[in-house]
């Protein structure tokens, strides 16, 4: 079938006008009420489209220049007339905004939600102040309610919502005892959201057995600040939780047989029951700064899991049921320790996760606030107590950053003097290493650089020592290279991200000792272009370089390769 | 059934324009029209669809095979089904939609009216009229008199008459 075209992509030929009437009426569902009503002008056989179409929608925010009084008349004469044509209106959607000074409103509401009682569908969006005729509408869908008190008053009239499957509170001021005496007449809810509403320090939601969809957010409890709302569910109908910064109360022993997604976040309370409930259904899991994972073994038994995404400042002991499926986790740390305190735990999450593809993500932050992101601590990241390395752990392999000694001479120069000859300082100083050991001698010099050598000068790092770094540096290679110790896990992407040159060395070495990336990079560091080259050739180095390094990475490849 | 069997069934569809496609039947029953035809036992030889082209019937068929593929993942299924439209003109997209009603295929259905009413959504009057080659069959006066009953629609939308 061909047919002329217009050159820009219009159609000369009106294939639209000419669709039935039934594919028009779907087309025009999923336009808004003004932009249906305003194809009445498009040609004669569109003037009266839209007045069929099955679904109605207003909302006074779109009444951006209109006055109220106009909307409600819109609202009004159009409800109107689909009764007196004995229209069907499948979904009725309003969203209004009501206030005290505004009995117009009210009365208007009261008048239409008795006509809508033969509505399929009713979506209702209140805010501020709900004259109780809300909780008349018994066809009722979906409501949501926003920045309003809901008090004793305001749920006199409530009646059963026989049909309200979708229970959005936004910003609602309400007590725990008025919340569960609406949820009592809910009984068939499916989706509840519950977000920043004041006062609710409990849910309890264990009558609700259609429930799926639980979404619950709250402010971030600061402290001293009140509890954090405590919520307990009925585990087996429920498909997805969310919660944000709530207590997830857990019977012992929990079934959640057809929970397919768990998000926590911020979550205080001891999340040890966990460890005792069944997720047969769970595929994807998020853990986000949860204080309740802190201090406990946390074992999943999730054989379903397709996706498990942790982020958070501490390591967690989490261990998951064996799954026959291929999922992948994200590991997002936020550490502000040095290596050397997290590298064991890290290896053993790692080891507890190393079936499925990991994808790791270690942030340094800058812990000491001053500024600097030295950390100014023990960054020796020789993973000591893994059995290799030197086992003291420190004593050696600490930057001294604030020393203030006057050591201008060892800054902002990097030496990568494995090779033995690349000297980017070109002071000289580097090349005395020389050794061809392979290790990396990091040296942070530009006092009296200024040599135009094109070697790398950063003013603002030129209180490093170094004299430690070389040694620290070879501790970490040996671990590598230890094969006595635990078997590295290999991980799909490295990234790391740091606050300060100094932690690079560092981070690198203590996350290469525990694990053996395929992928490594990008690195985020504030557009420092540099150090990035220098994060690059740094570990260059370690896959190439000389014989020792040769060694290394034939290490690292049979790691890999097992 | 192909559940039964241990193979996967296929049926074979015919376009108005006689071009005859095989598909899975698995895939081929997420139309309504073929299911039924499945369910009492008459899809054994070809099907012939009187009301779909082959040019049409082509694509309906990569969508079926397509989003049959995907496991019961409503985001998933959403995100192919935008992606399968996206390079789909107002052409491809009216034949679409006739065949997804004749086919009885409400997903498919649902999605295309919703990319054809993305189309029309915050473009002037004179621009749909020009983009679906929709006559104005109106005088002036009464087009002017079709403006004022709804006035409240036009509020904001003045400025983009030659978007």
């Amino acid at each position: 079938m061909k047919r002329a075209r217009g050159e820009d992509d219009s159609n000369s030929v009106d294939r639209i006008s000419e669709l039935p009437q039934g594919i028009l009426q779907q087309i025009l569902y999923h336009l808004s009420q003004e932009e249906a009503v305003r194809t009445s002008v498009l040609s004669k056989s569109w003037r009266y489209n839209w007045c069929t179409r099955p679904n109605l929608d207003f909302s006074d925010r779109s009444f951006f220049k209109g006055s109220k009084q106009y909307f409600l008349s819109v609202v009004d004469e159009t409800l109107q007339r689909y009764r007196d044509q004995r229209l069907c209106i499948e979904e009725f959607h309003l969203c209004i905004s009501l206030d005290d000074s505004d009995p117009a409103s009210s009365s208007f509401l009261e008048k239409w939600i008795p006509t809508l009682a033969t509505t399929n569908k009713e979506q209702g969006s209140v805010s501020t102040y709900p004259p109780s005729v809300v909780f008349e509408a018994e066809l009722l869908q979906d409501l949501q309610v926003e920045e309003l008190t809901l008090d004793r008053k305001a749920i006199d009239r409530i009646i059963h919502f026989k049909h309200l499957k979708k229970l959005h509170l936004l910003d609602v001021c309400i007590e725990a005892e008025i919340f569960q005496n609406i949820i009592s007449r809910c009984p068939l809810i499916e989706d509840l959201f519950v977000e920043d509403c004041r006062g609710l320090r409990k849910i309890e939601v264990n009558d609700l057995h259609c429930l799926k969809d639980l979404y619950f957010t709250d402010y971030e409890v600061v402290e001293g600040d009140e509890e954090c709302c405590s919520i307990e569910v009925y585990p087996p109908s429920l498909e997805t939780i969310k919660v944000n910064y709530g207590n997830l109360r857990l019977s012992k022993g929990a079934v959640f047989c057809n929970l397919n997604h768990l998000y926590l976040c911020g979550v205080e309370l001891l999340l040890d029951r966990l460890s005792s409930c069944k997720f047969p259904s769970l595929e994807y899991l998020s853990i986000v700064y949860c204080e309740g994972l802190r201090g406990i073994k946390l074992f999943m038994d999730a054989p379903n899991m397709v996706d498990f995404s942790y982020q958070g400042d501490f390591i967690p002991s989490i261990s998951f049921a064996s799954t026959s499926t291929e999922w992948k986790s994200d590991i997002n740390l936020h550490l502000c320790d040095a290596p050397s305190l997290w590298s064991v735990k890290l290896r053993k999450l790692l080891k507890s996760l190393s079936q499925f593809q990991i994808f790791l993500w270690i942030i340094q932050e800058d812990d000491d606030g001053d500024g600097d992101g030295d950390g100014d601590s023990d960054v020796d990241g020789d993973g000591d107590g893994d059995g290799g390395g030197d086992g003291d752990g420190d004593g050696n392999g600490d930057y001294d950053d604030d020393n203030g000694d006057g050591d201008a001479d060892v800054d902002a120069d990097y030496d990568y003097d494995g090779d033995g000859d690349v000297d980017y300082d070109g002071d000289g100083d580097g090349d005395g290493d020389g050794d061809g050991d392979g290790d990396y001698d990091y040296d942070y010099d530009d006092g009296g650089d200024g040599d135009g050598d094109g070697g790398y000068d950063y003013d603002d790092y030129d209180d490093y020592g170094d004299d430690d770094d070389e040694h620290i540096i070879q501790e970490n290679i040996n671990l590598v290279q230890d094969k006595g110790c635990d078997k590295p896990v290999v991980v799909e992407t490295l990234q790391i991200q740091w606050c300060s040159f100094s932690d690079i060395p560092s981070l690198f070495n203590g996350a290469l000792c525990v694990c053996r990336p395929r992928n490594i990079g990008p690195y985020y560091r504030r557009s420092w272009e540099k150090e990035v080259v220098c994060a690059e050739k740094i570990l260059m180095q370690r896959e190439s370089g000389d014989d020792q390094d040769d060694q290394l990475r034939q290490l690292w490849l049979q790691d890999l390769e097992e | 059934m192909a559940a039964e069997t241990g193979t996967p069934t296929t049926l074979t569809l015919k376009s108005n324009d006689d071009e005859l496609f095989s598909v899975a039947e698995s895939a081929a029953i997420l139309s309504v029209t073929i299911r039924n035809m499945v369910e009492d036992g008459c899809a054994g030889g070809v099907i012939p669809l009187d009301n779909v082209d082959g040019k049409t019937l082509a694509s309906v068929i990569t969508y079926m095979n397509g989003i049959s593929a995907i496991p019961a993942d409503e985001e998933k299924k959403k995100s192919y089904r935008d992606k399968f439209l996206s390079d789909k003109d107002f052409e491809t997209l009216a034949d679409m939609v006739l065949a997804a009603n004749y086919l009885n295929m409400s997903c498919l259905m649902d999605a295309v009216s919703a990319k054809i009413a993305q189309v029309m959504e915050k473009k002037s009057v004179g621009w749909v009229r020009r983009k679906f080659g929709i006559e104005n069959d109106y005088t002036p006066e009464e087009e002017a008199a079709v403006k004022e009953e709804h006035k409240w629609t036009f509020e904001g939308v003045e400025t983009d008459d030659d978007n």
